[in-house]
């Protein structure tokens, strides 16, 4: 199935005074899509979200939702469902009162309302707390009305605004699955805003990363962590070293350049130029300590510095002298490395991704 | 921090809310004096006075005008005046911050001045001496009040309740309606009482601007002092007394009970 334009922004620009929250954005999402608007704060992901939502109306650009132009529509026109940073609950209104609260405003009849409104408590498996006041609900508790509120009119589109950040870990994880499972129930296109990339990576069928306003890079999780295109999306990504190459040349068998006094081979994604500089991004559980095993792996001599071990990775801190510092990851099953060992790191020519110098 | 207020302090606080409310109950014996002119009763109370109010058509229509008119003034300054908190509710701004020092002026002002201001500017308007001058005179005492506790409760309230509602489907007027004034109802009846209280005694103004006309009730109180000693002012005392009690005791329950904050007010 050809899956057609479903909410396209176009050259969405926002300013605030001089400062641009979003510049120029174009972000494409299809029908049934969990997309994840991922970024630093102050990256424009949330101003994105709400100018989805209809409450930050752009300078430049415009918002199309199903072929038609929504970029001046009211938000209580658009029809989406909104789940708010620390939920927005009304206080003065039981559970069962917020999630009705959308229907009636729509005009229905209460017979249908207290319909929908038990079907949408069985989903998020809140049966029974009809009667209770938001106050007396735990966190989980209260995003999971907030969720029920907004999903309950069957909007095309639920959007989220860091629905997470406000758990501890442990139960983030549980939401996490519990959103994951909602979303492939009910088949709604998701469209969600986080500063986690765990969190982006393990949802998302899509991740949109963003940087200071504009798009870093936008794809399937699996493509943003493996071809990051530049260093700021490699870094802020699985956090993944980033080497700088000078003194590019062309070889017989590709490009090679120096990293420090290591001459490192590039497979190319962008242009280069002879004599020039490049960058190479490696992620940490690409590189290996030893002598390197075969003909297809680049290596730099040095000194592992630092070993820690978190459960069952242990993070290794190597010193590759004039090269730089190289951060590993690998499984604590293998054999441990001790501090102030001289040794090699390696990792496949074929790992290192040439990524463009954009820092932020 | 705890703080255990000392034998001394505890003496010196009565003293001195004797000092401020004792005179005032002055009136409440005095209503139940036994003589026919202003004193301390004598041998027994007696209800003579009051019996001879109640039955005084005068003093009845200076007490309903007295209520008719603070009931008004209060329902308008509390419409006015939750309608300005709301509106510039979550702006701030140099103008802003002006537009609201202009609604709490009235609260800042010597009564005097704004007297004898009220008091030319209604005679140039011809509104000396009515009723509908009297109303305007008790919505500017009252709106203060009104601004300062609606105010305090919108600054608590989540302004992201309003973009949800919103995002819900609901228009501004029925989010208005259906979240924002929910979420105050509690501080905007508290401000209404405070502006019926503030209202219903205002004296200094209200003696300025009226006459023989609109005989509300500090104005009668005031004319019958002057011309005879009347014990019946004592019962009309008491009775205002009472009602203003009643009023801050409303007051009190609504703001210990909901959005209204007592420190605010």
């Amino acid at each position: 199935m050809v899956k057609r334009s479903f909410l396209s922004l176009e050259g969405i620009t926002k300013r605030y005074g001089r400062h641009a929250a979003l510049d120029s954005v174009d972000v494409e999402i299809a029908r049934g899509d969990f997309v994840t608007l991922l970024g630093p704060s102050g990256s424009g992901k949330s101003t994105a979200l709400m100018a989805i939502a209809g409450f930050v109306l752009p300078e430049e650009g415009r918002i199309t939702f199903d072929g038609t132009d929504i970029t001046r529509v009211p938000p209580e026109r658009r029809g989406f469902g909104v789940v708010f940073q620390g939920y927005a609950l009304f206080p003065h209104m039981t559970v069962a009162a917020n999630i009705a609260y959308p229907l009636e405003v729509r005009g229905e009849s209460r017979a249908a309302i207290d319909q929908k409104v038990r079907r949408v408590l069985d989903l998020v498996q809140l049966l029974g707390m009809e009667e209770r006041r938001p106050s007396m609900l735990s966190g989980g508790q209260q995003q999971r009305v907030a969720i029920a509120r907004a999903l309950v009119y069957e909007p095309p589109l639920l959007l989220l605004d860091e629905p997470l950040s406000a758990l501890d870990r442990k139960l983030r994880g549980e939401l996490q699955a519990g959103l994951k499972a909602l979303h492939a129930r009910l088949g709604t296109t998701f469209v969600n805003v986080t500063h986690d990339q765990e969190e982006a990576l393990g949802l998302s069928t899509k991740v949109v990363l963003l940087s200071r306003g504009r798009v870093a890079q936008q794809g399937s999780p699996g493509e943003i962590y493996d071809r990051p295109r530049t260093a700021f999306v490699a870094d802020f990504i699985g956090n993944a070293n980033v080497l700088a190459l000078d003194g590019m040349s062309q070889t017989q068998h590709g490009w090679v350049g120096q990293a420090g006094t290591s001459t490192l081979r590039l497979l190319p994604l962008h242009p280069v130029a002879a004599g020039g500089k490049a960058m190479v991004a490696i992620r940490q559980e690409a590189i290996g300590l030893g002598a390197p095993p075969a003909w297809d792996c680049d290596a730099i001599e040095g000194t592992v510095i630092d070993v820690e071990r978190i459960g069952p990775v242990v993070r290794v801190l190597f010193d590759g002298a004039d090269a730089g510092l190289l951060r590993l990851s690998m499984p604590a099953t293998v054999e441990t490395p001790t501090s102030g060992t001289a040794t090699h790191a390696w990792w496949r020519v074929a790992d290192a991704v040439h990524v463009l110098d954009e820092r932020s | 921090m705890t703080y255990r207020p000392t034998a001394w302090i505890v003496g010196l606080a009565l003293v001195v809310a004797a000092f401020l409310i004792v005179p005032s109950l002055i009136a409440i014996p005095a209503s139940f004096t036994d003589r026919t002119y202003l004193s301390l009763p004598e041998h027994t109370f007696s209800l003579q006075h009051y019996k001879r109010f109640a039955a005084d058509q005068a003093w009845r229509r200076s007490f309903m005008l007295s209520a008719g008119t603070a009931l008004t003034a209060a329902t308008i300054a509390t419409v006015l005046g939750t309608a300005f908190s709301i509106g510039l509710w979550g702006i701030a701004g140099r103008w802003i911050g002006l537009l609201k020092g202009m609604v709490l002026l009235p609260l800042a002002i010597p009564g005097i001045v704004a007297a004898l201001a009220m008091y030319l500017l209604w005679t140039k308007l011809g509104l000396y001496d009515t009723v509908t001058g009297v109303i305007l005179v008790q919505v500017a005492v009252g709106l203060p009040f009104v601004v300062i506790v609606t105010s305090a409760a919108l600054a608590m309230l989540d302004a992201t309740q309003v973009k949800a509602s919103r995002s819900l489907g609901a228009g501004p007027w029925r989010t208005l309606r259906r979240v924002v004034l929910p979420s105050i109802r509690e501080s905007i009846l508290a401000g209404f009482v405070l502006a019926l209280v503030s209202g219903w005694d205002e004296s200094v103004i209200t003696l300025f601007v009226t006459g023989r006309n609109v005989q509300v009730l500090p104005r009668k109180i005031w004319d019958s002092l002057r011309y005879d000693i009347d014990p019946i002012v004592a019962v009309v005392a008491t009775l205002m007394l009472a009602l203003t009690l009643a009023g801050v005791l409303v007051f009190l329950l609504f703001s210990k009970r909901g959005g209204g904050r007592p420190e605010a007010g």
